[in-house]
């Protein structure tokens, strides 16, 4: 940061922080916190990386920062620039300073300051390296866990104000149910990361599962999944697709399906799968069975680019419309246009000669045709939507 | 629908496929579309053969909010507004895919073609046989017409 941005940036934060020399590696002068005016010194290297920065504080200031060591260098390493440092700088002083004075006021409940410090060592005994992120008010912590492929991933920790003798909550990318902790007043944080790497551990084979689909298979959606996801909309030709819900604790079980296209693609797709379920073999990986039940070869990556099962809808023209992919089409094998739901929604409906029937179950289906090719079509309301 | 329809991507779309590939005696003057892409003017000519060879005329589509779902508002512009049976001396044009016919299968480049073959089938120059009255009484806009849809095979 060049040095005029970098003294503006800390001119708003600390007014009274002041450089010292024209290089700016050198600064003095006083912190306000909450009223009280502390005494600061930092002293940059000569590239003025604020990472290697040695603060240096008045009796006043160190006492504050006594039990905070390991977190301010923490936030040095993570902060990009000095006045951001400074801010949540800060956050600290003004947050440990309130629970120092709560402390002198109610002397017996656990009090907040000693929550932190307690976080503080927790932290310092699970090992620094699993943090992966803190709020300054130290009530949510991120830790990461890496597994063996080199995935990554994060649980939250959300600390009640009564920590630890109310239990926090925790939310994680695992696909079943949220983690439910095993809490006693002397569990540490430590106790919640071997309870999330264990569970990990369950959802290894849900996770290989869907790599192999994500690795063979064209996946439309979602378009970047994330490790909770457990749909994917599996490309089989064009304009057709299926949608697989695995169950995260039995993956190799047979999933739910859902398929989407033109009905005369899919319908003998169904078809076969239905007249085959019973050879669906748990001994073997979803995709395997997928396969096999369908007798198809699924379009791959090695075999085709992903373009050829993204062609844009009829309508609009774009192939992505808020998030949706076009899920129907023509049924006309010389036609087979993709459409958007919304957008072949809109287009029916609109029509003067568009009908609309309300089935005694409360369907509501709108005839007309297509657009490109005047064959009859239909869609269903969907309340979902 | 809460969100605006996505007309502007598809009026993009629509826009750079003409600019770069336009059909025979086509052309869309990228800077007579406005910013907002609602307004655009085109540029025809008369196919080869016909009674409007080589002559020039200019097309003004107006994209209202709900396009494609509806039609734009296609009208001939300028000076030389074709002396066509189907086009009314104010540049208004009965053709039915620009009403009733309407769908979002075409597009602007369809719509220019199509008049451009409107022109092309026309044995005799002349003017629709109520366009005194017409263009006296008609409203600004000929979508707010009610055509009576004169004989197709003209
Ligand atoms: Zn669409
Ligand atoms: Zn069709």
């Amino acid at each position: 940061m060049a040095t005029l941005e970098q003294s503006q940036a800390v001119y708003e934060v600390c007014p009274r922080l002041v450089p010292l020399n024209r290089q700016q590696t050198c600064w003095d002068g006083l912190i306000c916190v909450k009223g009280q005016d502390l005494h600061l010194r930092i002293e940059l290297p000569d590239d003025r990386d604020h990472r290697r920065a040695k603060l240096l504080g008045d009796w006043l200031l160190n006492q504050h920062l006594r039990s905070y060591r390991h977190l301010i260098g923490q936030r040095l390493q993570n902060t990009p620039d000095l006045a951001t440092f400074l801010s949540e700088l800060k956050n600290i002083l003004e947050h440990t300073m309130q629970h120092q004075s709560e402390a002198s006021k109610s002397q017996p409940s656990v009090t907040m300051a000693t929550q932190c410090s307690q976080v503080i060592g927790d932290i310092g005994r699970l090992g620094w390296e699993k943090l992966s992120s803190i709020d300054p008010s130290f009530s949510s912590l991120q830790l990461i866990s890496e597994g063996p492929n080199g995935s990554k991933h994060y649980i939250t920790v959300h600390l009640d104000p009564q920590h630890p003798v109310v239990a926090p909550t925790c939310t994680t990318d695992l696909p079943g149910e949220t983690l439910e902790l095993h809490w006693t007043h002397q569990s540490t944080l430590a106790d919640i990361y071997t309870q999330f790497e264990e569970s990990l551990g369950k959802y290894r084979e849900f996770w290989d599962t869907v790599a192999e689909i994500d690795e063979q298979t064209w996946v439309l959606e979602p378009e970047r999944p994330m490790p909770s996801d457990r749909s994917r909309r599996i490309a089989l030709g064009n304009n057709s697709s299926v949608q697989v819900t695995v169950d995260p604790l039995y993956p190799k079980m047979l999933p739910e399906f859902k398929f989407l296209g033109a009905d005369h693609v899919i319908n003998p797709m169904r078809d076969k799968l239905n007249a085959n379920l019973k050879d669906w073999d748990t001994g073997r990986s979803l995709l395997s069975n997928l396969k096999t039940l369908l007798d198809i070869q699924f379009p791959s990556p090695q075999s085709s680019s992903r373009e050829d099962f993204s062609e844009e809808c009829g309508i609009c023209y774009s192939y992505r419309l808020e998030g949706a992919i076009p899920d129907r089409a023509c049924d006309n094998p010389q036609c087979n246009k993709p459409y958007h739901y919304s957008c072949l929604y809109e287009w029916l409906s609109s029509l003067p000669s568009g009908h609309q029937t309300i089935s005694k179950y409360g369907f509501n289906t709108i005839f007309g045709n297509c657009p490109y090719c005047d064959v009859p079509i239909k869609i269903k309301r969907e309340n979902n939507r | 629908m809460a969100t605006p329809w996505p007309m502007q991507k598809r009026l993009q779309n629509e826009l750079l496929h003409l600019q770069r590939d336009p059909p025979v005696g086509i052309s869309v003057n990228p800077n007579s579309a406005s910013s907002t892409l609602t307004l655009w003017s085109v540029n025809v000519v008369g196919a080869p053969g016909s009674l409007y060879a080589g002559e020039h005329f200019q097309l003004q589509f107006t994209f209202g909010k709900r396009y494609p779902f509806e039609s734009p508002e296609v009208i001939f512009i300028g000076g030389n507004i074709p002396v066509h049976p189907h086009v009314y001396s104010n540049g208004h044009i009965c053709l039915s895919i620009l009403t009733e016919d309407w769908s979002p299968a075409l597009s602007v480049q369809a719509v220019c073609l199509s008049i451009v073959s409107m022109l092309s089938s026309c044995t005799e120059k002349k003017r629709p046989p109520d366009n005194t009255f017409y263009v006296k009484t008609c409203s600004k806009s000929p979508k707010k017409t009610k055509w009576w849809y004169h004989d197709d095979k003209v």
